[in-house]
């Protein structure tokens, strides 16, 4: 992981800022209606207007959002939040990301 | 990283919350439930039958569970009890479902009457399977019975076990042919011939866990986060979840596998060898080698240098052609000499990487208390010295004793589905039997006539090689070959020298035109439009296989559904050419096809003895006595007199890999159960997945690092100095930038399956020559401009990207292989390794002039 995203989450933590938040609330919160619904099971395709987030934040530019279930709530109403099976246990609870899921482009690529 | 992920998610949650305007979470809680649609839940939900599978994609073998409903099928996802891949896929495997419903697929078989017609869309017109087996049968019996050298079978390291077996079986024991070479040929064949020279066994010893258990990755030209993108996923969890992990990346490009890495060096293409030698000569001169596994277990070779390129066709007649396989003895001290050039400075003149990055690596090596694991596929392989290059990094884990030990080792990754399990394994090569046995090799020729049931001597007659894949199409274009068939490959896109191959040049070589080939398929490709006779096949799970996948796993994927219109297992389709053309042809005193085989196929009926489970259980079985020779009593007698230690590659009962989700080689039988092994030749209880058995029976115990390597020659591996030499071409005034190509994520291979998703076509629509920016500020180009692409071989024109997956340094470009329409493999030189026949699709010299 790259040490922008560390210095992402530590500006976020010690500053309490919005700036991630900020960051978020500029992506459209509308579907790409334009990309494929994915079926049962199938992992959906990141929208065009995610273009290069993955590659300059990492999982941590994805996690504002999309992280956690119930116990923390994604940022904006329209971001799917993470499914269980992408937590340790399966237990949105433990806040943390299965080791191997933390590679967020290898199943959501870029629609 | 200071911050693990799990406090990151933490803390982002209490910043999050604490930003909202009322600071609590029942404010917030009304977005929680407004993401729609995604299950939550592991399990499917679409209420069908569920059936065990495995991906059709790539070499990580991910195991998955396929959904179906009223002979479709709803859904693909990944199978938590398959040890490969512990539930994990990547976005290909869950899309896998659409794979099989693009809306061409092939249902009935085609027939081309006009010849004139090839490389066109058009031509192909509908037939019954009567028509087109008995225009293929009687094609391949005529060239057979006139000729047989120019007759031949391209098969793939896609083709499921029990299907190459029975293919190998037709043509070696049928047709007494070795023209018979998978795709593997383009993707593993210096990693096999590497395996063979050095342990005299194929396949890597260590496993998958490795990843989980290391502490240094370093990746040699592999671009594990788009090619093997589940085991990638698993490299990063185990550098973020453990302490202090590194990743070195050695590359001449940077790509999305660079992103993890705490250093890339960044090499001048071909001096992979050079860096390598120079770490090898730094742990010797500075005695960071370990001696007791030098003396126990390593002897030491040199071999044929001076090799030169096989440009020519007469390369392998030639005199250095027939010599490149040769290697003697020498000792330790005379390696240490032959290394002695080999200085950091050295290294740092040829490779471009600074003397003090390959020192660090080095110390990397020669620091014991840490774990190493190297990685690799066509970055070493594809490589005019690709086996050579293979040498070079087992010779640097054989020094240290880094091999075949959890966590430590050097694993040669597998690109394709079943390389390992059906071409490397089954042995559908020109050189090859099934086992790891050769055609050369006398002995090894007893033992399969014992298996298959044949006179002694009878294979005596297929004891020369037949012709590897670059020679198989050369010939063929220079008109040479009268028979082709392909299955589970995509020659027009995938081969390299298009232009030359593809009858496109201009010297006359278009033997493509007037030779008879029938494709087996699934979808209209660019090789199909080149097809005199196609067969639309079974995809996937329409039908029940087994693969084989990189780290020694083999799984059955069972049927699902059935195929389409009319289309049919390609094991059927092989047994009914067969049997026309080994009509009225005898083995010994009994009929040919009925000896070879009888015991599945009613030839008369057209029709198999059994379903599809029972079949494949049967050739199966048949199969694993090669490596169970207690099976049959004259196989283990010539096992036990010529030494074979065919135990080395034990397979386990058919049914036990399903009930197991598939398991590693060799599998051991104790006290009634099957036990996998995870880690060859290393000492240690076989319930815990170490190689007792093989120790015990064939090995030594105690020795150093509590290895054996009972399969090798004298228990010695060989470490064989491998000079540096430079690859075919340079870049010149003519031809000024290196052409690097590959895969991305989304796309397998050509796309013929993957491009019909979706949303994977969605996801990566176009072809790109990704540049670097100051080469294109130079020539004039923009993001986004048309090129055209020009070698000594051919031309293609490409769209350029400068903010693509890949960031080449200067001189350097990368395009992927997936878009027939801009077909980048008419540019791509066809050179190869001498030993190893294995193309150079790495190192094309391009000119790149704006359109």
């Amino acid at each position: 992981m790259n040490s922008r995203g560390a210095k992402l989450v530590v500006s976020v933590a010690l500053a309490g800022s919005l700036a991630l938040v900020a960051g978020c609330s500029a992506t459209s919160t509308q579907k790409d209606a334009s990309l494929p619904e994915p079926g049962i099971g199938e992992p959906s395709l990141m929208p065009v207007n995610h273009a290069g987030r993955f590659e300059t934040l990492g999982a941590p530019g994805c996690y504002g959002c999309h992280g956690a279930g119930e116990s923390a709530p994604s940022q904006l109403a329209d971001a799917t939040p993470l499914p269980d099976d992408h937590y340790v246990n399966n237990d949105p609870a433990t806040r943390e990301v299965f080791g191997a899921r933390g590679e967020c482009i290898t199943c959501h690529p870029q629609g | 990283m200071e911050l693990s992920r799990r406090r990151f998610v933490k803390t982002t949650a209490v910043a999050l919350a604490s930003a909202a305007a009322a600071g609590t979470m029942a404010s917030l809680a009304g977005c929680a439930t407004a993401g729609s649609g995604q299950s939550t839940k592991l399990t499917q939900t679409g209420g069908g039958t569920t059936t065990l599978g495995v991906c059709r994609f790539c070499g990580c073998g991910c195991g998955v569970i396929v959904e179906s409903k009223d002979g479709k099928i709803i859904s693909v996802t990944g199978d938590p009890d398959n040890g490969s891949s512990r539930g994990l896929n990547c976005v290909k495997g869950y899309y896998l479902a659409n794979a099989l419903y693009g809306e061409d697929r092939l249902t009935t078989p085609l027939i081309r009457d006009d010849k004139a017609t090839k490389g066109t869309p058009e031509g192909l017109r509908e037939a019954t399977w009567d028509e087109a087996l008995d225009l293929v049968a009687t094609h391949l019996r005529d060239t057979w019975k006139a000729d047989k050298s120019r007759l031949a079978f391209w098969g793939s390291g896609q083709q499921p076990i029990c299907e190459g077996y029975a293919t190998a079986k037709f043509w070696k024991a049928g047709l007494l042919s070795n023209n018979i070479d998978p795709n593997a040929r383009l993707c593993m064949a210096s990693a096999v011939v590497g395996f063979m020279n050095i342990f005299q066994t194929d396949e890597p010893a260590g496993c998958y866990a490795d990843i989980d258990e290391t502490d240094v990755f370093v990746t040699w030209g592999a671009n594990m986060a788009e090619a093997h993108p589940m085991l990638y996923s698993r490299l990063t969890a185990r550098k973020l979840n453990g302490q202090n992990i590194k990743h070195y990346d050695l590359t001449t490009l940077k790509t999305r596998t660079s992103a993890s890495a705490d250093k890339v060096l960044m090499f001048n293409p071909g001096s992979d060898i050079a860096i390598a030698n120079a770490i090898a000569n730094y742990l010797i001169v500075n005695k960071l080698y370990d001696p007791h596994f030098v003396a126990d277990h390593l002897q030491f070779k040199q071999g044929t240098e001076n090799i030169g390129n096989a440009f020519e066709d007469g390369y392998d007649a030639s005199e250095i052609g027939q010599a490149v396989d040769k290697v003697s003895s020498i000792t330790f001290e005379d390696y240490a000499a032959r290394l002695a050039p080999y200085t950091l400075e050295y290294a740092e003149e040829i490779s471009g990487v600074p003397a003090a990055d390959i020192q660090e690596l080095a110390e990397v090596f020669a620091d014991r208390s840490r774990k190493v694991l190297s990685l690799w596929t066509m970055g070493v392989n594809q490589h005019n010295r690709g086996t050579w290059m293979n040498h070079c990094i087992y010779n640097i884990h054989l020094l240290t004793g880094r091999y075949a030990r959890p966590g430590d080792g050097a694993f040669s990754l597998t690109g394709q589905p079943t390389a390992c399990g059906t071409a490397r394994e089954v042995g559908t090569f020109s050189h090859r039997l099934p086992a790891d046995l050769l055609v050369a090799q006398e002995p090894h020729r007893r033992y399969t006539e014992a298996i298959w049931n044949l006179p002694e001597g009878y294979l005596d007659a297929i004891a020369k090689p037949g012709m590897h894949t670059v020679k198989m199409f050369r010939e063929l274009s220079k008109g040479n070959i009268d028979f082709l068939w392909s299955a589970h490959n995509n020659w027009a896109v995938s081969m390299p020298n298009l232009t030359r191959f593809l009858g496109r040049g201009t010297d006359g070589n278009d033997g493509i035109n007037d030779a008879f080939i029938c494709v087996s398929e699934v979808y209209p490709t660019l090789s199909t439009q080149y097809a005199d006779v196609v067969f639309p096949a079974a995809m996937w799970v329409e039908r029940e296989g087994m693969f084989g996948n990189g780290e020694r796993r083999t799984a059955v994927f069972e049927k699902a559904v059935d195929p389409p219109g009319e289309a049919r297992w390609d094991l059927w389709a092989l047994m009914e050419v067969a049997k026309r053309v080994l009509e009225g042809e005898t083995i010994g005193t009994e009929d040919a096809f009925d000896c070879l085989f009888g015991e599945w196929y009613d030839k008369e009926a057209a029709e198999f003895k059994g379903d599809e489970r029972e079949i494949n259980r049967a050739i199966w079985e048949e199969y694993r006595t090669f490596s169970n020779p207690q099976l049959k009593a004259e196989a283990a007698a010539i096992n036990e007199s010529a030494k074979l230690k065919m135990e080395a590659k034990q397979l386990a009962p058919y049914d036990l890999y399903i009930e197991n989700h598939g398991l590693t080689w060799p599998v051991r039988e104790v006290e009634g159960e099957w036990l996998p092994t995870l880690w060859r030749f290393c000492d240690g209880p076989q319930a815990d997945g170490f190689d007792e058995f093989g120790v015990e029976q064939y090995g030594e115990h105690d020795k150093a690092g509590g290895v054996s390597f009972y399969k090798s020659a004298d228990k010695r591996p060989s470490v064989v100095f491998r000079p540096y030499e430079p690859p075919a071409e340079i870049p010149s005034e003519e031809y000024p930038f290196w052409l690097c190509t590959g895969r991305l994520l989304e796309h397998w291979h050509t796309g013929s399956m993957t491009r019909r998703i979706a949303a994977l076509d969605r996801a990566l629509p176009e072809a790109l020559l990704d540049m670097n920016p100051q080469d294109c500020a130079r020539l004039g180009v923009n993001d986004g401009d048309m090129v055209r692409i020009t070698s000594r071989y051919g031309t293609c024109d490409m769209k350029v990207s400068t903010a693509g997956r890949t960031q080449p340094p200067e001189g350097m470009t990368f395009a992927p292989f997936f878009a027939d329409e801009s077909l980048i493999n008419l540019v791509v030189q066809d050179v190869y390794c001498p030993l190893s026949k294995e193309p150079d699709f790495k190192k094309t010299c391009v000119a790149i002039t704006k359109l």
